[in-house]
């Protein structure tokens, strides 16, 4: 049992798995974060976001704090989900995964906007004046009717329902997944929504395990959207919410899209996913940079503060300046690592009755896990 | 790691007139394979003449690489710095100046990075015969891979260059030679300097505008060996000590998303990119 009373905090507060924890760091991409959105906001079409940088070094974290920030926002409608590579629908049993990522794409936005966001948002559009030919299933999702939400994730409905909602199948194609998406930002923008801002977690996914024509496959629906928005836009007097992407991507995983793209380029000329990355400015492309010292200590005083039962002279206290300073060089800079080492230390220095954390108890305890044993 | 002896094919006195055609169609690795493989077809005595398919990628390619003196894939085959080193040598000395630092090139690879021959040579205190060497370095090495014919290739080279001798089928090391060769060798630079050229190499490859501050590790390794004359393997050494954080500059080191080649092992890891970030002062 930790007693961690004893090092006066309520809990171990270095969990990574939370987000509801403040910022360490990461002033300047802030405030580059808010500029591009602001930017992308008010813009007239569509936008790529990229939000680069190295396994641990908190693209997800940040991810995290856009969508807080802008969940309650009214102007913005903002997902936060696995759209690339959630289950597979039921729909889809008998074919191969990726046959038609275009649909699948689409189904999983649905499954991912949060329910009751999407009742507020479609009890908001008035359907007197918004035809569609998916009007009859927005409002029946506004009326939180399950078959309505079961037909936009692709699942099955029965046939009444779908005369109900006065359509002939159920939805099973890419190119009828693209209107149904065009047609709810047309929805969501009546109900008030400018922008869909949709935020995509390990980007690199796709190039770690899809071959080059699945990733052009994927990238060309991405693209698509991006370049049908306007046609779509046009059609309806501009009363199309925009969709704009942030994609979080390993350095790794942007370089593999850089080197697809130049092959393609060799060998189609520019085709491939070639046009999908022209529509990446390197403008929009936001790096998160590694921890410095200062971040990390800064990190770690910040968690503990969170923690703290009563006020302490040494802010880092139970650890020394020391022995945080050496967390900070195994660490490889990256903040995840800080707090999972921070973790453990506080985790065994409790059990061991350790008061305080020096250098030396860094090494042992860490060295005992097997990491930075090359720093004994 | 296990250590052994690499099979250079390709002849010691052809080398030179190979890197300048690698250096003069650098870039288009066509021309070069056509280049090679022209290059070699007059050169070869061999009843069957060479094919082009395999002058490039079969027999220079690896030796080159095994002497590493070039760098690079395809059109991205490049010489390294002790290649341009030994180019330069000979079209200033011609083959004396370039066998005397081919000399120089093997004491050292023999010493770092294969199974020490001539060091073995030299503690012998009999003139060994060619089975009593092989049999000799197996059982000082038994890890390491050789076998008769890696090892005539080698003496072969050696021979070439003046480091040994064939007396009544004994092999003999020339001893003077192969002291002077143990010395002066690649230049050593402190942590600062290494800094220096990596920074400078890093700005040099991240393009100005371009939205990824990540840069390929082998691509600075190229430039830093070549500006500041050090040795490939030096450089790996040197970025696995140096400080990954001063005071102004933090130094991030990443993992690829699959292996690539050429990479640096660091506490473990296999690290494929790099960033300098100068430091915010907020």
């Amino acid at each position: 049992m930790n007693e961690w009373h004893k090092f006066s905090l309520r809990d171990n507060p270095f969990d990574i798995f939370s987000y509801e924890h403040d910022m360490a760091d990461r002033k300047e991409e802030w405030r580059r974060v808010e500029s591009l959105l602001k930017s992308a906001f008010s813009g007239k079409g569509p936008r790529i976001v990229l939000l680069l940088g190295d396994y641990g070094i908190g693209k997800t974290f940040i991810l995290e704090k856009i969508y807080q920030s802008l969940s309650k926002d009214k102007r913005v409608l903002v997902l936060r989900g696995d759209v690339l590579y959630e289950k597979r629908l039921a729909i889809m049993e008998s074919e191969p995964r990726w046959s038609k990522f275009g649909l699948d794409f689409i189904t999983r936005i649905f499954d991912n906007i949060e329910h009751e966001k999407l009742i507020s948002a479609m009890n908001k559009v008035d359907f007197k004046k918004f035809r569609s030919k998916f009007s009859k299933i927005f409002q029946a999702l506004g009326e939180n009717d399950d078959n309505a939400f079961k037909y936009i994730i692709g699942e099955k409905v029965p046939a009444k329902t779908l005369q109900k909602y006065q359509l002939s199948s159920p939805l099973s194609d890419s190119p009828t997944g693209i209107e149904l998406f065009f047609d709810f930002l047309r929805a969501i923008k009546f109900a008030g929504y400018d922008n869909f801002l949709m935020l995509v977690d390990e980007f690199e996914y796709i190039t770690s395990v899809l071959g080059e024509k699945k990733i052009t496959q994927v990238l060309n629906t991405f693209r698509q959207i991006y370049d049908d928005f306007g046609i779509y836009d046009r059609r309806c007097n501009n009363n199309l919410a925009k969709p704009i992407f942030m994609f979080a991507i390993s350095p790794g995983g942007w370089d593999s899209l850089r080197e697809l793209d130049e092959t393609a380029r060799k060998k189609t000329g520019g085709g491939g996913i070639a046009p999908f990355m022209e529509r990446i400015s390197n403008k929009d492309i936001i790096s998160l940079e590694a921890f410095s010292l200062e971040d990390s200590l800064e990190l770690v005083q910040l968690r503990l503060s969170e923690a703290r039962t009563k006020e302490i002279k040494n802010p880092l206290s139970p650890f020394t300046k020391k022995c945080i300073e050496f967390v900070h060089k195994v660490s490889f800079n990256k903040p995840r690592n800080v707090l999972q080492y921070c973790k453990i230390l506080l985790e065994d220095a409790s059990e061991e009755g350790v008061k305080e954390i020096d250098v030396t108890d860094a090494k042992k305890i860490l060295g005992k896990y097997g990491i930075a044993l090359q720093e004994k | 790691m296990e250590k052994s002896l690499p099979a250079l094919k390709a002849k010691a006195n052809l080398i030179p007139r190979v890197l300048g055609i690698i250096r003069d169609n650098e870039g288009s690795y066509v021309k070069i394979k056509q280049g090679v493989f022209d290059f070699w077809r007059h050169e070869s005595k061999r009843r069957k003449p060479p094919t082009s398919r395999n002058s490039m990628r079969a027999v220079f390619g690896p030796t080159l690489r095994h002497l590493q003196l070039i760098r690079g894939e395809r059109d991205n085959i490049k010489l390294q710095p002790p290649g341009k080193e030994l180019l330069q040598e000979y079209q200033k000395d011609g083959e004396s100046g370039y066998k005397k630092l081919l000399a120089k090139h093997i004491v050292k690879l023999d010493k770092e990075k294969w199974l020490n021959v001539l060091a073995y040579l030299k503690e012998s205190s009999k003139r060994p015969t060619f089975d009593q060497l092989l049999n000799g370095v197996r059982s000082q090495i038994p890890d390491g891979i050789i076998n008769e014919e890696r090892l005539t290739k080698f003496l072969l080279y050696c021979q070439y260059v003046g480091l040994v001798s064939v007396k009544d089928d004994s092999i003999v090391l020339r001893a003077s030679q192969y002291e002077r060769c143990t010395r002066d060798s690649y230049r050593q630079v402190g942590n600062e300097e290494f800094f220096r050229l990596l920074h400078e190499a890093y700005e040099l490859l991240r393009s100005p505008g371009q939205g990824s501050p990540y840069v390929p590790i082998p691509d600075v390794r190229g430039i830093v060996c070549e500006r500041g004359e050090i040795w490939l393997d030096d450089f790996d050494k040197k970025l696995t000590d140096i400080p990954k954080e001063t005071e102004d500059y933090v130094i991030q080191l990443t993992q690829p998303m699959v292996r690539k080649p050429n990479g640096v092992v660091i506490g473990g890891k296999y690290l494929y990119y790099i960033a300098i970030y100068k430091k915010r002062r907020d």
